[in-house]
């Protein structure tokens, strides 16, 4: 838990691993997944590294199982590879992708000879309908070129027959036509099965052709022609008998070639068996073997030449165990990790669990913390649900979100969850426990606003008596029909009888001035909430300067900072409390307005006609503002001026200094000026430059006062998104729900049926979806924005350990 | 409506030209270059360009890698990039496309015929041909006996019936007369192809103009200098020249009149860019031929083309430049293969 306040330490280490062993120490650091490696040979482009042609094998192993790869099922385990395995397994997967090559090459072969056979077939048969009709009919035939042929001149003709592509009919018979100027006479006829096309392996309904010509060149040519359009030509016998005969022996053959085509099917499908058993972890050795290469390509050789160097990222706390396997790894023992020291910024490691591992990717999406900075997401964890809620104050909208979320959180292991492809799921999903905490706090604020689907509940009895009332100011019948909305007056006894035990009296709902009471109420919530988020976010900042060892931002930054938002804010938070405390009821009549005092306070006058909270109030006020004001230039000269005279000091006397003591003591990183770093963390060659400190101080400054201002109005999204949601569950309850209590008769029963099912989608649609989403990413921005930049760089870069994880591998 | 393209173009073009844009970025860099030539074997070639656009392109070829094993796969990859630009291609996007098919159409057929001529079967000669001039009347090509059987049997259905009413002639075909009629088919090709791009009028005519000019002048320059040595006469060798050239009229006067190649490089003397582009040629072995000089000037108009938007002159410049890529690729596979490597550098970078 403790790593979840700012990111671990992480120090930059150098394996050295012997050349024999390197291959089993990565591959056991890639099973525990510690370790980010350092590219030390990035000049060096891909194809010139050391184990290319390791990486290579692998490479071509992959083809030949991607080759091998059709029928595979089943999950994914793959073993750790040893290295003498990989010459077993390229021997292996290379002999089985022979044989398979071999008997697929087989079968196509003998598939192809049987297609051949059966259209010859049928080329025979749909020719010898066409030849032979005439022939006893003894009329003339019409074929599809529209020549009456007289049937003797068949007898003398010859004939060639084949098939073609449907799609290259027209255009073959176009050409046999201007070619052979019409001496020959061209049938047309469609197979009656279809069959496989041997270059794309669709199935297609080929076409039959039957051209009788005159004459060997005219032959010849078409020939030629039927060469060029790809046409499967078949010999045909010239006499009617020997085309009988062709037939039948046609019919012996394919019955031959169909029995063994089924054996080598049989055979097929037993060595396909075999490929689907072992391709699955086969390939997973493979892919982790290519991913140790290259990792091994990243590392550099030693003088020696017999050891190989590896710098990586590595958490400190988890030396020991990278020690372990190391020693698991090496034969001989010999490989071994050092820390080496460096100047360079650490990548970020923040260990996260389930639960918040969904706070954790809200701060990382506005930018990863730099190096040891104060994490925002453990407050994340309260602020953001609690911000949310406050904009989503529902009672029922909030349980429907909490069971939505509950349901996730308890069928979070099933695959069918956790595997979805839908994008927006697996949002969702990923955010099961911050949806869960959000739902919950809803119904916590949806408690105090008193609001259920609109209505209020009335746990506790109302506090407003208004028999009382009746019974004080004599209401008569005549009285009461003539008024539609009476007052109730809390100053008189007994009318009101102290505050609500919980949240919003739910007599207020049936009030006229229900809005004006309730805005009030939420607008002053707001900017408490407000500012005291704002302020909690100045606070984290110490533990940054602590941290960092820059004790002189606490002065110069922190202690104005936190003046200038009390001395305003802090003040107008005291006013609205002081206000709800000191003035009653009875008294309301005369309360001064905040407003007005709060202006009169920047202007330093006071008006006549707003009585003074308080005595003294006036002094009280000046100081405050002059004190916000003197800690302006605090901060915009504080930190730049305090670096010069640090750096000039020394400087003078003997370069380097600095930068020796500080390096003695832990790095510092500072973020909001980013020349503080170097002028620190360098030696006497790196200068400090105070233009550019003085630059990014001014920016802050500026930031920082006018973001006071703007970011307390900013937080008024959250009496303005509370109002909307509030307001539009009423208006759905009042323009849909309402509808179906028409009657008390059972024609009313069977109204409400579809307007229940109508509120209920407009519930879920527009309420929970569509107002859940904005709310959130109102709560989003207020705690990017007006949260966040009170302290937070966020200028890192994660640490991506080398693993061999899951989900890399699909 | 010339002129006010960018109104309306996105409408029916929007998506291909960015489509186009976007297949642009992906042409190799010198940079890329730089590191395939470095490459000691095919296999690192292909390791390389495998961190390149062309992704796997060469992940399923088994058995050992071979110059035209790349080059066929490289060719299938622009012939599948070209056929989804024509496939989603609206008119008149769709003839322009056409009219950059027909000029390798023009290509395969005389290869065909100058292959059956001597005698080659056409079963090996078809996967010479530019798969993207590849029609379906293509390989009855080789049964023609002249031009005019050649044009009522075969090519009247093709596009390329309307270039070819000049080469209507009973004359035998032999290499002379298959060499005019190429000449002549790309000279109305071109004359057709320049005419469109000028009725399309805007930003289109304005970037095909000098590509196209370019293009023409080119081949006069080369039928001139082929020309020397064989008994083509003067007369004919002007009846070759495309006329939509920079040097039509006087130039081509002065072209038909060269008697050697001093006399061209005189002529090309006259216009600035040709003048540039001959001086750049070397005599020595090592030092650049007219021929890639010439390249070398065609990539960098094709180039210019990109500099504009709302044309059609994108689609024809990313064909022309991504043709060179594969010259370039292969050239640099061939050095590799042949162990030739002190030309490896004779390649052309496009960006």
């Amino acid at each position: 838990m403790g790593s979840l306040f700012r990111s671990e330490e992480v120090c930059l280490a150098q394996l050295f691993l012997q050349s024999a062993s390197a291959y089993s120490c990565i591959s056991e650091l890639g099973e525990r997944g510690l370790l980010e490696f350092r590219d030390l040979n990035p000049k060096v482009s891909p194809f010139q590294r050391r184990f290319v042609g390791e990486v290579r094998r692998c490479e071509e192993m992959e083809k030949t199982f991607s080759e091998c790869r059709g029928l595979t099922l089943g999950g994914f385990s793959g073993d750790r590879p040893a290295r003498p395995l990989t010459l077993r397994v390229q021997e292996q997967s290379e002999q089985l992708a022979q044989e398979l090559r071999e008997v697929s090459r087989n079968h196509a072969s003998l598939r192809g000879r049987l297609r051949d056979l059966r259209q010859c077939l049928h080329v025979l048969r749909e020719g010898q309908r066409f030849t032979s009709q005439p022939m006893t009919f003894g009329a003339a035939v019409q074929p599809r070129g529209g020549l009456p042929i007289p049937a003797l001149l068949l007898c003398l003709c010859s004939f060639v027959a084949g098939v073609i592509h449907p799609w290259r009919v027209t255009a073959f018979e176009r050409l046999l036509w201007r070619a052979c100027r019409g001496y020959l006479v061209a049938s047309f006829v469609e197979m009656p099965e279809p069959m496989e096309d041997p270059v794309t392996g669709e199935s297609i309904t080929w076409v039959i052709f039957l051209i009788s010509y005159w004459g060997e060149q005219i032959g010849q040519k078409i020939r030629k022609i039927s060469d060029c359009f790809h046409c499967q030509v078949y010999t045909y016998p010239e006499s009617e008998a020997s085309r009988t005969e062709a037939i039948t022996r046609l019919h012996g053959q394919i019955q031959e070639l169909s029995v063994t085509l089924e054996e080598t099917e049989k055979y097929l499908a037993e060595v396909l068996d075999k490929v689907a058993q072992v391709l699955p972890t086969w390939r997973v050795q493979v892919q982790k073997m290519k991913a140790i290469y290259l990792v091994l390509n990243q590392c550099s050789f030693d003088v020696t030449k017999k050891c190989l160097i590896a710098e990586v990222w590595c958490p400190v706390r988890d030396l020991t165990q990278v020690q372990e396997a190391l020693r698991q790894g090496s034969v001989s023992g010999s490989c071994f990790v050092q820390r080496v020291p460096t100047s360079e910024s650490p990548p970020t490691l923040i260990r996260t669990n389930k639960f918040t591992s969904g706070f954790q990717s809200i701060v990382d999406a506005y930018g990863v913390a730099s190096y040891q900075e104060v994490n925002p997401a453990p407050y994340a964890i309260i602020t953001f649900p609690f911000i949310f809620a406050i904009m989503f104050g529902d009672v029922g909208h909030g349980l429907l979100m909490f069971l939505f979320a509950l349901w996730m959180v308890l069928y979070e292991d099933s695959p069918r969850l956790r595997q979805g492809t839908n994008e927006i799921w697996l949002m969702f999903f990923e955010g099961r426990y911050l949806i869960l905490l959000m739902g919950a706090f809803s119904i916590y604020t949806g408690f105090i606003y008193n609001e259920c689907f609109s209505k209020a509940t009335a746990i506790f009895p109302s506090a407003w008596s208004v028999a009382t009332m009746a019974n004080h100011s004599s209401w008569s019948s005549a009285y009461l029909a003539t008024h539609p909305s009476l007052t109730l007056d809390p100053n008189v006894t007994g009318v009101f009888q102290g505050p609500y035990p919980f949240g919003i009296d739910p007599i207020w709902s049936l009030a006229t001035n229900h809005l004006n009471f309730l805005n009030s109420f939420k607008m002053k919530m707001s900017v408490v909430l407000g500012i005291v988020h704002m302020g909690f976010g100045v606070v984290l900042g110490v533990f940054n300067h602590v941290h960092f060892q820059q004790r002189h931002r606490l002065v110069l930054e922190f202690l104005p900072e936190m003046i200038f938002l009390l001395a305003l804010f802090g003040y107008l938070v005291f006013l609205i409390f002081y206000k709800w405390i000191k003035f009653s009821a009875a008294e309301s009549m005369v309360a001064p307005s905040i407003l007005i005092h709060f202006i009169d306070m920047f202007l330093f006058t006071s008006n006549a006609e707003n009585l003074p909270l308080y005595p003294g109030q006036v002094p009280v006020q000046m100081v405050l503002v002059v004190l916000a004001l003197a800690s302006v230039p605090v901060l915009l000269l504080g930190t730049p001026l305090y670096q010069w005279c640090r750096q000039g000091a020394p400087r003078t006397v003997r370069p380097g200094a600095v930068g020796g003591s500080m390096g003695v003591t832990r790095r510092s990183h500072c973020g909001c000026c980013p020349g503080a770093a170097a002028g620190h963390g360098g030696t006497g060659a790196a200068h400090l430059d105070f233009a550019e400190i003085f630059m990014h101080q001014a920016i802050h400054t500026i930031e920082y006062c006018l973001g006071c201002v703007s970011n307390t109005a900013s937080y008024l999204r959250l009496w303005a998104l509370s109002l909307a949601h509030a307001q539009l569950s009423e208006v759905l309850w009042t323009m849909v729900m309402r509808n179906g209590f028409v009657g008390l008769s059972y024609v009313g029963g069977v109204v409400l049926v579809p307007v229940f099912a109508a509120f209920a989608v407009l519930t879920v649609a527009i309420l929970l979806v569509m107002e859940g989403l904005s709310a959130f990413l109102h709560a989003l921005r207020l705690h990017w924005v007006e949260f966040q930049n009170k302290f937070y760089v966020g200028a890192g870069y994660k640490l991506c350990p080398f693993a061999f994880a899951p989900d890399t591998w699909e | 409506m010339p002129g006010y393209s960018e109104f309306y173009f996105n409408v029916d073009h929007g998506y291909l030209e960015g489509l186009v844009r976007g297949f642009k970025g992906g042409i190799l860099t010198s940079a890329d270059y730089v590191n395939l030539a470095q490459c000691e074997t095919l296999e690192d070639l292909k390791l390389h360009l495998q961190t390149t656009d062309y992704g796997n392109f060469l992940a399923n070829e088994t058995g050992p890698l071979t110059v035209s094993t790349i080059d066929e796969k490289l060719k299938t990859k622009l012939l599948t990039e070209f056929h989804y630009f024509r496939n989603h291609a609206f008119e008149p996007l769709a003839t322009f496309l056409n009219f950059v098919t027909y000029s390798y159409m023009i290509d395969n057929v005389i290869l065909l015929i100058t292959g059956t001529l001597h005698q080659r079967p056409i079963a090996e000669l078809v996967p010479k041909c530019h798969p993207l001039g590849s029609f379906e009347q293509m390989e009855a090509v080789s049964i023609a006996s002249n031009p005019t059987e050649l044009f009522n049997a075969i090519l009247v259905d093709t596009p390329l019936a309307a270039f070819f009413q000049d080469c209507l002639s009973e004359n035998d075909l032999d290499e002379m007369n298959i060499e005019i009629m190429r000449n002549k088919l790309y000279k109305s090709y071109l004359e057709a192809f320049y005419k469109f791009c000028e009725k399309q009028g805007g930003t289109t005519a304005e970037i095909m103009r000098p590509i196209l000019e370019f293009e023409a002048d080119r081949r006069a320059f080369i039928i001139t200098i082929n020309s020397f040595g064989t008994e083509l006469s003067k007369d004919d060798r002007e009846k070759l020249y495309p006329t939509c050239g920079k040097l039509y009229p006087e130039g081509l006067h002065l072209l038909a009149n060269a008697e050697d190649y001093e006399q061209v490089k005189c002529v090309a003397e006259y216009y600035a860019e040709y003048k540039a582009v001959f001086e750049g040629v070397g005599s020595g072995t090592g030092e650049k031929t007219l021929e890639d000089a010439f390249f070398e000037h065609e990539v960098k108009l094709n180039v210019l083309a990109f500099n504009n938007q709302f044309h059609f002159g994108v689609f024809y410049a990313y064909v022309k430049l991504k043709e060179q890529e594969c010259r370039n690729i292969v050239w640099i596979a061939e050095c590799i293969s042949q162990r030739h490597r002190t030309k490896i550098n004779n390649y052309i970078p496009i960006f």
